[in-house]
């Protein structure tokens, strides 16, 4: 189904839940109804044809007062495929809870990429010229940061508030300590030197404040699982998380697969103790540079749930056509581009009533269908 | 007039009538001793007399275009790269497309290493911005031919000031926001 805003039928229903997830083939963003017009936003993408945040446009379309009705805004790390547009969002949500990492209070991490902001324009790259609005925003308006760290309950929706009538709590799983004291030392690969070139700053890998979110609706649970991967050191990535004593407990029936369905982002303790039998599975793909997933990947998960799902598909990645001339001597070259901004996907999962239906918009589709082969 | 010149002429017999203008000005000799311009009937074909390589032409003519031809490059597409990762042959780039005037990067490639100028090898890193632009080589007789042009912009340094400066900004911005 084409995802047109004028399209996406009526808006949940109070006592409804829906996990809305974005993703074009760069960058994800999820919309969360908990209940009575309540919404959460983790991330933010660009919606390409309207040029607009796509969890704002969306949210607009459903006709919803963002303004008002967002009650918390995440911002699981500062990637670019994650924070497109996310000064609008912290701008449009005005009442909503800014919550994020530490990062953005650490000395060490503003010092570090001020001198890619500051004075030449050329080298200021979106990402940064982003993380330096939002930081305009939350200081003019006087906004705290709600910090994100492991096992933390961010925000709480008391019991009978919401038309459903089950509570509501929304909980941050990482960064630990030690992941965030991992990040500040890996910083330095990015700490700019005196007399080194300008240049602009690309994400560092694999991210280790990856925020990942916990929501609890009554019994029913949803894993956000960010971008955190796995490394070597049992006290970082997933392991972390799976060997923590102070997490929710319970098992969740949506989860948003990490890292877009990566090896290094997948953890079978994860899928055997956080999730239920055969969850629905949700990932953005990465269309750019080395994409994601890959085929084995997508074995891998579709082996484990059949309800897993792709907000784009791996082969989308149409480009513009120009002048023969252009087109015959990039070929000559040997370089192989292609488009960095296919349409934004959605998929759509609702429950109601503890039935499950699932909407598939643009190029999304079941995971199984990203690969024509697999 | 330099003496060579007029010395060469004479040895090859050649009309002064026929002797470029400009010539007649020592000061442009030198630049008109580069180029032999056969455009008439009689000279068409024809190789520069020995030991004679100015220009010449029937009319007493000046063709000052003529004598700053050199390669000339007409961009048909230009972006603007950001190199994203590096690989062990090749490295990948988001690209802003500067002849659409778009300002954000819609298009990404991988590029061989090779592509990359020695001059320029080492502002090779991840962050790093380059100019590449496809169009049509011109040669100085005229010719058109496919090509490309992939240069490193050489950004100013960071200098020990602008880095100070982003530290004191870094603890007044940590010390404005507020956590809780």
């Amino acid at each position: 189904m084409p995802l047109k805003w004028n399209n996406l039928g009526t808006p949940p229903l109070p006592e409804q839940l829906e996990v809305s997830i974005f993703g074009p083939g760069y960058g994800e963003s999820i919309v969360i109804h908990i209940g009575s017009g309540r919404w959460v936003i983790v991330d933010s993408c660009i919606d390409t044809v309207s040029g607009r945040p796509a969890p704002i446009a969306y949210l607009n379309a459903c006709g919803v007062d963002v303004a008002n009705a967002v009650d918390v805004v995440v911002a699981t790390h500062w990637h670019d495929d994650h924070i497109r547009g996310m000064a609008q969002v912290v701008n449009a949500c005005r009442s909503a809870k800014f919550c994020s990492a530490s990062t953005l209070q650490a000395p060490e991490f503003l010092a570090t990429v001020l001198p890619y902001a500051s004075r030449n324009k050329i080298a200021e790259g979106p990402g940064v010229r982003e993380l330096f609005e939002i930081i305009h925003i939350l200081e003019n308006n006087k906004r705290p940061i709600t910090r994100a760290i492991a096992d933390r309950r961010i925000k709480v929706w008391n019991h009978g508030t919401l038309a459903h009538g089950q509570p509501v709590a929304l909980w941050t799983l990482t960064p630990s300590d030690l992941q965030y004291a991992k990040f500040l030392t890996e910083l330095t690969a990015l700490m700019p030197g005196v007399g080194e070139t300008k240049r602009r700053a690309v994400p560092q890998r694999p991210n280790h404040v990856s925020v990942v979110v916990w929501i609890e609706i009554g019994d029913l649970h949803v894993l956000l699982g960010a971008d955190l991967e796995n490394t070597t050191n049992p006290g970082i990535g997933w392991s972390a998380v799976i060997s923590s004593t102070g997490r929710p407990t319970g098992r969740a029936t949506v989860f948003k697969i990490p890292h877009h369905g990566s090896k290094n982002a997948h953890h079978d303790q994860v899928w055997r103790t956080m999730l239920v039998d055969k969850p629905f599975a949700v990932l953005t793909p990465n269309n750019r540079g080395r994409a994601l997933p890959t085929e084995a990947d997508v074995t891998r998960i579709t082996g484990l749930t059949q309800t897993s799902y792709s907000t784009a598909k791996a082969s989308q990645r149409l480009r513009k056509r120009r002048d023969r001339a252009v087109e015959k001597t990039v070929r000559d070259m040997g370089v192989k581009l292609r488009s960095a901004e296919p349409e934004v996907g959605l998929v759509r999962l609702r429950q109601h009533n503890s039935a499950w239906t699932t909407e598939l918009f643009n190029e999304a589709c079941l995971l199984k269908e990203i690969y024509p082969s697999v | 007039m330099a003496g060579t010149d007029a010395v060469a002429i004479k040895e090859n017999n050649i009309v002064p009538g026929t002797i470029l203008k400009a010539l007649a000005r020592e000061h442009l000799s030198s630049i008109a001793k580069q180029i032999w311009i056969p455009n008439t009937e009689k000279t068409l074909g024809t190789s520069a007399p020995e030991g004679l390589s100015i220009g010449l032409i029937d009319h007493p003519h000046f063709h000052p275009a003529r004598l700053h031809v050199r390669d000339s490059f007409v961009a048909l597409q230009e972006w603007e790269g950001t190199i994203v990762s590096i690989y062990e042959d090749y490295f990948t780039a988001r690209l802003v497309d500067i002849t659409a005037e778009e300002s954000i990067a819609s298009e990404e490639a991988d590029f061989p290493l090779d592509d990359i100028p020695a001059c320029d090898r080492d502002l090779l890193r991840p962050g790093a911005i380059f100019r590449w632009a496809v169009g049509y080589r011109r040669s100085p007789g005229g010719t058109n031919m496919r090509g490309y042009q992939l240069a490193m912009r050489r950004l100013p340094q960071w200098t020990k000031r602008e880095l100070d400066e982003a530290k004191v900004e870094a603890l007044r911005i940590a010390g404005a926001l507020k956590m809780e």
